[in-house]
């Protein structure tokens, strides 16, 4: 796994786990995954020198919304986004911020769960915009083919 | 103490040096630093041998290891001799760095400024002379030479007695390459030592020095060192592969006319081929051509602490990508780029290593293709 993670963090995922019956963790280098019923909590190293992890929530086939993105499509975009990134923004001590960050996650996920993993989420439609929005002025052409996956998904619940 | 240059650690750091182009114009340590490695010597080799009573050969090789660790954290050259030979792979070498660490002495720099031991300030790392006037001080040179068998070159102003002393140091530096030359192997003397600390790191008795060693004899201790970083022998003993597969399930091939350049995620792919497909060495030759070969950016992690995050951008990443389009390399993606992996809302920009590297070459008019992974000018021809 080689995730910058203390004790501290590896006991609030088993407790997570347990907790919602997860048969398996997927733990890979650099890389935690907590597989849910329609999708996966994971959280990851995303730089080969910064140690700084991030958390993603995948649905599979290339559909997967930040946690910051999820977080700000429920809480609303104002003050949600930027409270994540000061509160978790990289510091000093690496080890300490990883683990603040994903206690933050995982207690967040904890109190909103019906809400996360619901089908389909309500939180979707608004979450992608907030991606979108994110990645259209740099790369429009990821930016088109990530909203075409996201809006197949979509529509595949709605049938 | 016994003289450093009888030392296996010793011979292989000369060996590195003499195969990178290190002489001994490069940045030395302050007296200051000079001391702390003195006075700390026999607590670390108390610590490093686990003894109360640790003998001369475990004191001096403990002092070895320290000098060549603190000149990696001042001097940008000798840490790119000491990746060259694996030293930071080695154990002894990375409780040497964890102990330079915790010293925290101060000198007055050459701006009068208090600066804590074994760290650099502004552009000290790169600047090949700083220190080097206390060449003149023969005490300075005496411990160099005791310690790591290092022969510094004297000021111009030396009296004849130190020029004798320089001499016979010479003399006896060419004794022991001699001396070490003879059993087995033909190459260089200082190849030897190569040998036996790669060997250590590797944890394998054979080599890449010792290799080409055995393959030419005639090469010389400088071109073996090019060729261990620059030719495409990634791996010890080992034929390179000539073809990388990726997490786009895209198989990439060297093209054996040009320098074909890899870029991909670290978690994904890059991680995967320079560990496992290659074993790419560390190094700073990141701009050199690799004809035939593949070419990675993967340098020694001390530079990005040393730099951090912009200003490793713009000092190796963005030069790197330059290189290779001016260069005309095959540039490939081992990543799919994607919305999620172009993104890092960690960083003060919201893009990922990656995604820089993807809008660095996007905005200079490249194309991904995303059937073969190539990214083309103006888009690749079908």
């Amino acid at each position: 796994m080689n995730l910058t993670i203390s004790d501290r963090s590896i006991r609030e995922i088993y407790k997570f786990v347990e907790r919602h019956g997860v048969q398996e963790l997927v733990c890979a280098e650099l890389k935690i995954t907590i597989p849910l019923v329609g999708l996966s909590i994971v959280f990851f190293q995303p730089e080969r020198y910064d140690e700084s992890i991030v958390c993603y929530f995948d649905f599979g086939n290339d559909v997967a919304f930040f946690f910051g993105d999820v977080f700000s499509a429920i809480e609303g975009e104002k003050d949600a986004q930027q409270a994540i990134i000061k509160e978790h923004r990289i510091n000093a001590d690496t080890l300490k911020r990883n683990d603040d960050y994903i206690h933050h996650v995982l207690e967040y996920c904890e109190k909103n769960f019906d809400l996360l993993t619901s089908v389909p989420p309500c939180w979707f439609q608004r979450a992608a915009r907030i991606a979108d929005a994110a990645t259209r002025e740099t790369f429009p052409d990821l930016a088109d083919d990530d909203m075409r996956r996201k809006q197949q998904l979509w529509e595949s619940w709605r049938k | 103490m016994a003289q450093g240059g009888q030392s296996g650690l010793t011979s292989a750091i000369q060996a590195a040096n003499t195969a990178n182009g290190v002489d001994t114009f490069n940045r030395q340590l302050h007296p200051a630093e000079v001391q702390v490695i003195k006075d700390k010597a026999r607590d670390f080799a108390k610590a490093l041998y686990a003894t109360d009573k640790p003998t001369e050969q475990q004191m001096a090789q403990a002092q070895a290891y320290l000098v060549y660790a603190a000149l990696a954290d001042v001097d940008n050259i000798q840490m790119r001799a000491n990746v060259l030979i694996g030293l930071p792979k080695d154990d002894q070498y990375i409780a040497a760095k964890q102990f330079l660490a915790t010293q925290k002495d101060t000198f007055v720099n050459e701006s009068g400024q208090t600066q804590r031991v074994f760290t650099t300030k502004g552009n000290d790392f790169y600047e090949p002379f700083k220190y080097a006037n206390n060449n003149g001080n023969q005490a300075y040179r005496d411990f160099f030479w005791e310690s790591v068998g290092i022969n510094l070159p004297l000021p111009s102003n030396a009296s004849a007695a130190e020029k004798q002393l320089y001499l016979e140091r010479e003399i006896q530096r060419f004794k022991q390459d001699v001396k070490n030359a003879l059993p087995g192997l033909v190459t260089g003397a200082v190849l030897t030592g190569v040998g036996r600390i790669a060997s250590k790191a590797n944890g394998g008795p054979t080599t890449r020095a010792t290799q080409e060693g055995v393959k030419s004899p005639t090469t010389s201790a400088s071109s073996a060192g090019d060729t261990l970083v620059t030719n495409n022998f990634y791996r010890d003993g080992e034929i390179s592969p000539q073809s990388l597969s990726t997490s786009s399930k895209i198989v990439i091939r060297a093209n054996p006319e040009k320098t074909t350049t890899v870029l991909g995620t670290y978690v994904d792919d890059t991680g995967n081929i320079i560990d496992k497909q290659l074993g790419y060495p560390k190094s700073l030759n990141y701009l050199e051509p690799k004809k035939g070969g593949f070419n990675l950016l993967n340098t020694p992690d001390e530079l990005y602490t040393a730099l951090g995050p912009d200003r490793f951008w713009k000092e190796v990443n963005e030069p790197f990508l330059k290189t290779a389009i001016d260069r005309g390399d095959d540039i490939y993606l081992a990543t799919k780029p994607t919305a999620l992996n172009t993104r890092n809302p960690n960083n003060s920009d919201g893009l990922s290593g990656f995604g820089r590297e993807y809008k660095y070459l996007s905005d200079r008019g490249y194309v991904y293709d995303s059937t073969s992974g190539n990214m083309c000018y103006q888009g690749c021809k079908k």
